[in-house]
C-alpha cells in the first residue's frame, strides 16, 4: 500500500479514493486526488456527487490500464524480454560456454561425476534393455497384410481356453468353413538338426501348410514361397524356404542359394525361396530359421505316432482369413456349427465343453494364454526400472541440493551482481543433463552390450530363444528423451532452489547452525527406504549366491567324468524294421566304443536331468498300495544299454547288469535305483523282487540296483526310477554317452563322423558335453544370482548416494554448531560421532526394516533356491555388513570433512 | 495514425492548455474542453493524455501551489512544450489544406 494521499477527506468514498490509488503510479495519486476532489466540491451536475467521483474514478482506472495495454501493444515490452531470453537460450555459444563450465565442474568433483554417471547409466541401462524388450515384443507390428481380416483360431476344453490344434481338427475346420473364409492356416515349430561342419546346428523350424505364406500376405525376398501344391503328400516335399536372418548368417545372402539343397535332419531338401526381412515368424521370441511343408513332418519330427492323423497330437497354430463382408460372429456360427460336428463324431476327444475359440489376429501379440502373463509382467518390470531410475534421480537431486549449499553465496553474488536467473539456471541444468546424457550413453551402451551378450551367449538353454533386440530408432529416441528427462528431473530443483532470487537472507548468512535442519523428514524417509530395500536386495544376491555355490556341489549322482553326449533320433520311416533299427544302434554304439579315449558308452532313451523328456511307467507291487486316488504306482523310467551305467557314472550296487540275454523275446527285467528298493521294500536287499504293468499282463523281475541320481532336477528329493533294457524296449530317441579320457567336445565330432559313416543321413539332433549339460540345468539358479546381485549392487550404490547427500546436507547445516562445539573444546572424534549417529540412526532403522521385509521375502525365494535355508545367516549378516560398512563411509567422509573445519572459518559460515 | 501525429483528443488537451496558460492543470483543461466543444471528457482520459504527450516530450509539468479546494493536495501543471506548437499548427496546417475547396456539407475554412 502506498502511503501518500490514502485516507481522503471529507465526504469522498473510501472506495473511490482507494481505486485511485490501485490505479496511478505512487507520485501522480496525490495530484489526481487532489483534482477528482476540486471536481467533486465543485460539482454541479445531474448525478449526484458522489456518483460522479465513483464513475471519474472507475473511468481512471479504466483508461490506465487500457493505456498499459496499448503501450504494451506498441513496445512489446515483455514479448521482446522474452525473446531475447529465448536467442540468449539458444545462442550455441553460450550453450557451449555453459557445457564447457559444466563439463569443468564435473572434471573437479570426479567422485560425484563418476557415481552420478554411474548410477544414472545403471538406471537408464535398466529402462533402455526392459523397453528394447518391449519394443521387440510388444511394439512391433504384425508382418501380415490387412490383418483386420485375420483371426487366430484355438480348440478349447475345460481348463484350457487355447489350445493349439491336431491335424486332423485343422484339417476339418478347414474344409467346413469355407463360407466365412477364403483360407484357413497351420503352421508348427519344430527343432531341426543341419550339418555344420563335421557337427551339428539346432534351428528352428516352421512347419507351414501350403497356403500359409499366401494366406497371411508374406512375400519372398527372394525366389519363392510354398503354395498348396507343396503341400499335398506326405513325405512327398523335399524342399525348403529359408528366413531372412538364416539366409544371412549362413549363406551371406547369396541369392544363388535359390535351387541348391541344404541337409535337414540328415536329408536334403531345396531351398525355393528366402521369407522378406520384416517376417520374423508367429512367435517372435522364437524366430524359425527355415521353414517346410507340413507334409514333411514324419520326416523332421520323428515320433511315434502319425501326427498327420492323430487328433490327439495337439501342435498347430491355426489362422484364418474371413471372405470380405463376413464378421466375427458368422465366424463363430460356423466354428460352433463345425464342432458340434466334431462333437458328435469324435465323443470321447471331443467332450461337450470343448469348442473352437477365435481371437482377432491384431489382438494377440505372442500367444493368448502367454500374453495375459507377459503384458502385465513387462509393464511391471517397465515400472520397476522407471522406478529405479527415479530413485536415482531423486538420489541426485538431494546430493545436488547437499552441494547447492556450497555454491548458494555464489551464486547469491552473481544474482546480486545481475546476472540473469535464467541464465544462471539454464547453467546448473546445462550440468545435469550433460549428466543426463552421458549416463545414458554409457547405458545404453551397457544395456545394448548386456542384451547382445544375452542374446549371443552361448546360453545353455534347453531351446535356443531368438528375438532382435538390437536398439532400433524407437530404442534410441527412448534412451535420449529418458535421459534428458532425467538430467532435467534431478537437476531442476536444485537449480531453482540454489537461484532463489531471494538473495539478502543468503548474503547476510541468516541461515543459523543450531536446531534440527528443516525439510530432512521427507530425506530420511528415502534414506531409510532405500536402506531397506537395498538390504532386502543384497540379502536375496546374498541367498542367490549361497544357492548357486551349494547347487555347484550339489552331487547329481552322475557325469563326474568327462563325457560327450549325441542325440540321435532312429525312426522307423528310415530302418525297415524296428530289429533293424536295433541293429544299427548297436553298431553305432561299438564303432563309437571304439574310438580312442572312450572308456564307455551307452544309450539312454530318457537323459536324466532333461525337463523338456519324460517317459514313466505305472505299475502295481503286491502289497504296496498305489497312492490315495490312483489306480497304479507311477515312476520316471529310462531304456538304457548295458554299457550306459559306467558311461555315464552310476554304479551298480547288488545284483547284475543287463547283458545279451535280456534280449526282445526273454523275461522283462528292470534295474531300479536304491530309493526305489527304499520305497517298496524298506530294508530289503530289492534284487528278484517283481512288479506288474497296470493290466497285469506282464511281471517285470528286478535284476539289479544301482545308486541315486537326480532325475528331473537338481533341487529334488531322491526319487525313486526304473531302468529296463534298451532291447526290450524300443525308442526312437536315442542319448549316446560316451565316456572319456580326452577331451569330450573333440570326441562329439568324432561321434557325428562314426554316425554319419554308419549312415549317411544319420538324424544327430543335438550333441554336447556332459559339462554343458549340468550347466543347463545350473543356468536358471546362475542367471537369477547375475540379476539379483546386479540389483543389489545397484540398489547398494543408490542407497549410498542418497545416505551421502542427506548427511552431508545435515552435516553442512551443522557447520556452525560444529565450529562453537570445537572451539569450546570438543576435539575432532567426538565431533565426528556426533554427526556420524544422526547419519546412522538412518540406516539402523532402515537396516530394521528392511531385514523383516527380506525375512518375508526369502520366504518366497525358497522355491528358487538349492540346498541354502531361506533365512541363512551367512547371507543374511554379510548383506547386512556390508550395508552398513558402505552406509558407515557415507556418513563418515562428510562428517570428517565438517570436523576438518577451522572452527574460527565455521562460526562465520553458513 | 502514425506515432508522430497527434491524436484529435491529444489536440484538444494541447489547445486548451495553450489558452489556459499558467493555470493549466487536468481540472480546468476538462472544463476548457467541455466549454468550446461540448464534451465533457473524463479526468481518466485527460490524466492518461497528459502522461503520454509528457512521454513524447510535449508537455511538461510541474507542481502547483496548494489550493484549499483539493484538500491539501497541490495540482500538477502543464506547460505546452515549443515542439508541439509545431505540430499542432503542422496538424492544422494540414486539415486546412484538406478541407479547401471541399463543399461538403456547406462548409467552408475560412
Amino acid at each position: 500500500m502506498r502511503s501518500t494521499g490514502s485516507r481522503p477527506d471529507g465526504g469522498v468514498p473510501r472506495l473511490a479514493a482507494w481505486l485511485i490509488e490501485r490505479s496511478v503510479e505512487a507520485d501522480s495519486a496525490s495530484e489526481i486526488q487532489g483534482d477528482l476532489e476540486e471536481g467533486y466540491r465543485n460539482y454541479r451536475g445531474p448525478w449526484g456527487r458522489l456518483p460522479w467521483f465513483t464513475g471519474q474514478a472507475l473511468a481512471l482506472w479504466t483508461w490506465v490500464r487500457i493505456d498499459r495495454l496499448r503501450g504494451r501493444e506498441r513496445m512489446l515490452p515483455n514479448r521482446e524480454v522474452w525473446m531475447t531470453g529465448l536467442r540468449e537460450m539458444t545462442r550455441v555459444g553460450a550453450l557451449l560456454a555453459d557445457f564447457k563450465y559444466a563439463l569443468r565442474r564435473m572434471l573437479r568433483a570426479p567422485g560425484f561425476t563418476a557415481v552420478a554417471i554411474a548410477s544414472l547409466a545403471l538406471g537408464i541401462g535398466a529402462n533402455t534393455a526392459v523397453f528394447s524388450f518391449v519394443n521387440a515384443v510388444l511394439l512391433v507390428d504384425k508382418p501380415f497384410t490387412d490383418t483386420e481380416e485375420l483371426v487366430e483360431l484355438y480348440t478349447t476344453a475345460e481348463g484350457m481356453p487355447y489350445g493349439v490344434f491336431s491335424y486332423a481338427d485343422f484339417r476339418d475346420l478347414r474344409d467346413g468353413s469355407t463360407d466365412v473364409f477364403t483360407g484357413v492356416s497351420a503352421a508348427r515349430f519344430a527343432f531341426v538338426q543341419t550339418d555344420i561342419d563335421a557337427g551339428v546346428e539346432m534351428l528352428s523350424a516352421q512347419l507351414v501348410s501350403g497356403n500359409y505364406f499366401e494366406l497371411s500376405g508374406i512375400r519372398a525376398h527372394v525366389g519363392r514361397l510354398f503354395t498348396d501344391e507343396d503341400d499335398v503328400d506326405p513325405g512327398g516335399h523335399w524342399v525348403t524356404v529359408l528366413s531372412y536372418g538364416y539366409w544371412e548368417r549362413a549363406f551371406a545372402s547369396d541369392p544363388g542359394v535359390i535351387g541348391t539343397e541344404v541337409r535337414l535332419n540328415g536329408r536334403l531338401y531345396e531351398v525355393l525361396g528366402v521369407t522378406e526381412p520384416k517376417y520374423q515368424g508367429d512367435l517372435r521370441i522364437l524366430v524359425p530359421e527355415v521353414y517346410a511343408p507340413i507334409m514333411m513332418l514324419g520326416e523332421l519330427n520323428p515320433t511315434p505316432t502319425d501326427e498327420l492323423e492323430s487328433r490327439t497330437s495337439h501342435s498347430f497354430f491355426v489362422r484364418g482369413r474371413m471372405r470380405t463382408g463376413v464378421g466375427l460372429p458368422q465366424v463363430e456360427t460356423a466354428l460352433e456349427r463345425i464342432s458340434e460336428d466334431l462333437r458328435g463324431d469324435y465323443p470321447s476327444l471331443w467332450s461337450q465343453d470343448s469348442s473352437f475359440h477365435m481371437i482377432p489376429t491384431d489382438e494377440v501379440i505372442l500367444f493368448p494364454a502367454i500374453d495375459k502373463v507377459l503384458v502385465p509382467a513387462l509393464t511391471v518390470l517397465m515400472g520397476v526400472v522407471g522406478l529405479v531410475l527415479l530413485i536415482a534421480c531423486a538420489n541426485l537431486a538431494s546430493f545436488l541440493l547437499a552441494r547447492a549449499t556450497d555454491r548458494r553465496k555464489e551464486i547469491a553474488i552473481r544474482l546480486a551482481l545481475g546476472a540473469k536467473r535464467s541464465a544462471l539456471v539454464r547453467q546448473l541444468l546445462a550440468e545435469t543433463t550433460l549428466l543426463g546424457v552421458l549416463g545414458g550413453g554409457t547405458g545404453i551402451v551397457l544395456a545394448s552390450a548386456g542384451l547382445k551378450g544375452l542374446v549371443n551367449a552361448d546360453l545353455p538353454l534347453p531351446i535356443p530363444i531368438t528375438l532382435d533386440l538390437a536398439p532400433d530408432a524407437t530404442v534410441l529416441l527412448f534412451t535420449l528423451g529418458v535421459s534428458i528427462v532425467a538430467g532435467m528431473l534431478f537437476g531442476l530443483a536444485p537449480a531453482i532452489q540454489a537461484t532463489n532470487p531471494d538473495v539478502a537472507p543468503t548474503l547476510k548468512d541468516e541461515g543459523t547452525g543450531g536446531g534440527r535442519p528443516r525439510k530432512l523428514t521427507l530425506r530420511n524417509a528415502l534414506v531409510v527406504g532405500q536402506v531397506a530395500a537395498s538390504l532386502v536386495l543384497l540379502v536375496g544376491a546374498g541367498l542367490f549366491l549361497r544357492s548357486l555355490r551349494a547347487s555347484q556341489s550339489i552331487d547329481p549322482g552322475f557325469g563326474e567324468d568327462p563325457a560327450a553326449i549325441m542325440n540321435v533320433i532312429v525312426p522307423l520311416t528310415r530302418y525297415e524294421s524296428q530289429g533293424e533299427a536295433v541293429l544299427f544302434t548297436e553298431s553305432l554304439l561299438e564303432s563309437i566304443g571304439r574310438l580312442p579315449g572312450v572308456t564307455a558308452v551307452g544309450s539312454i532313451s530318457r537323459m536324466q536331468l532333461d525337463p523338456l523328456n519324460t517317459q514313466s511307467h505305472t505299475f502295481n507291487i503286491d502289497g504296496v498300495e498305489p497312492p490315495p486316488g490312483r489306480t497304479a504306482h507311477r515312476v520316471d523310467r529310462a531304456g538304457v544299454t548295458p554299457g550306459l551305467f559306467e558311461a555315464i557314472g552310476m554304479d551298480l550296487l547288488r545284483g547284475r547288469n543287463f547283458s545279451e540275454i535280456d534280449a526282445a523275446g526273454s523275461a522283462p527285467v528292470a534295474i531300479v535305483n536304491e530309493t526305489f528298493v527304499n520305497r517298496f521294500w524298506p530294508g530289503e536287499d530289492g534284487v528278484g523282487k517283481l512288479f506288474r504293468t497296470e493290466s497285469a499282463e506282464s511281471e517285470t523281475q528286478i535284476v539289479g540296483v544301482v545308486t541315486d541320481s537326480n532325475v528331473r532336477s537338481l533341487s529334488e528329493s531322491p526319487t525313486p526310477q526304473i531302468f529296463v533294457p534298451a532291447s526290450q524296449n524300443f525308442s526312437t530317441f536315442l542319448n549316446i554317452v560316451a565316456k572319456t579320457t580326452g577331451d569330450p567336445t573333440q570326441l562329439l565330432r568324432s561321434m557325428f563322423e562314426a554316425g554319419r559313416t554308419l549312415d549317411p543321413q544319420l538324424i544327430v539332433f543335438e550333441m554336447k558335453t556332459m559339462e554343458r549339460l549340468l550347466d543347463m540345468r545350473l543356468l536358471p539358479a546362475r542367471l537369477s544370482a547375475i540379476i539379483s546381485i546386479a540389483f543389489g549392487i545397484l540398489a547398494a550404490t543408490l542407497a549410498c548416494l542418497g545416505l551421502y547427500g542427506v548427511v552431508s546436507f545435515a552435516v553442512a547445516s551443522k557447520t556452525r554448531e560444529v565450529g562453537i562445539r570445537m572451539s569450546l573444546g570438543a576435539d575432532r572424534s567426538s565431533v565426528v560421532s556426533l554427526l556420524l549417529k544422526q547419519g546412522l540412526g538412518m540406516v539402523v532403522v532402515g537396516g530394521i526394516v528392511g531385514l523383516v521385509l527380506a525375512a518375508l521375502a526369502s520366504r518366497v525365494l525358497s522355491q528358487f533356491l538349492f540346498g541354502v535355508d531361506p533365512l541363512d545367516p551367512v547371507a543374511f549378516l554379510s548383506a547386512t555388513g556390508l550395508l552398513a560398512l558402505v552406509a558407515l563411509l557415507s556418513a563418515w567422509i562428510p562428517a570428517r570433512r565438517a570436523s576438518k573445519v577451522n572452527p574460527v572459518r565455521a562460526l562465520h559460515s553458513d | 495514425v502514425s506515432r508522430d501525429s497527434l491524436g484529435e483528443f491529444e489536440q484538444l488537451v494541447l489547445l486548451s492548455a495553450l489558452r489556459l496558460g499558467d493555470s493549466a492543470y487536468a481540472v480546468t483543461i476538462i472544463e476548457e474542453i467541455q466549454s468550446h466543444s461540448g464534451r465533457k471528457p473524463t479526468h481518466g482520459a485527460v490524466y492518461v493524455a497528459l502522461r503520454r504527450l509528457e512521454q513524447k516530450g510535449l508537455v511538461q509539468t510541474h507542481i502547483g501551489e496548494v489550493s484549499p479546494d483539493r484538500g491539501g493536495r497541490p495540482p500538477r501543471l502543464v506547460e505546452v512544450k515549443r515542439e508541439a506548437v509545431r505540430r499542432l499548427q503542422e496538424s492544422r496546417a494540414a486539415l486546412v489544406s484538406l478541407w479547401s475547396g471541399l463543399d461538403v456539407m456547406g462548409g467552408d475554412v475560412g
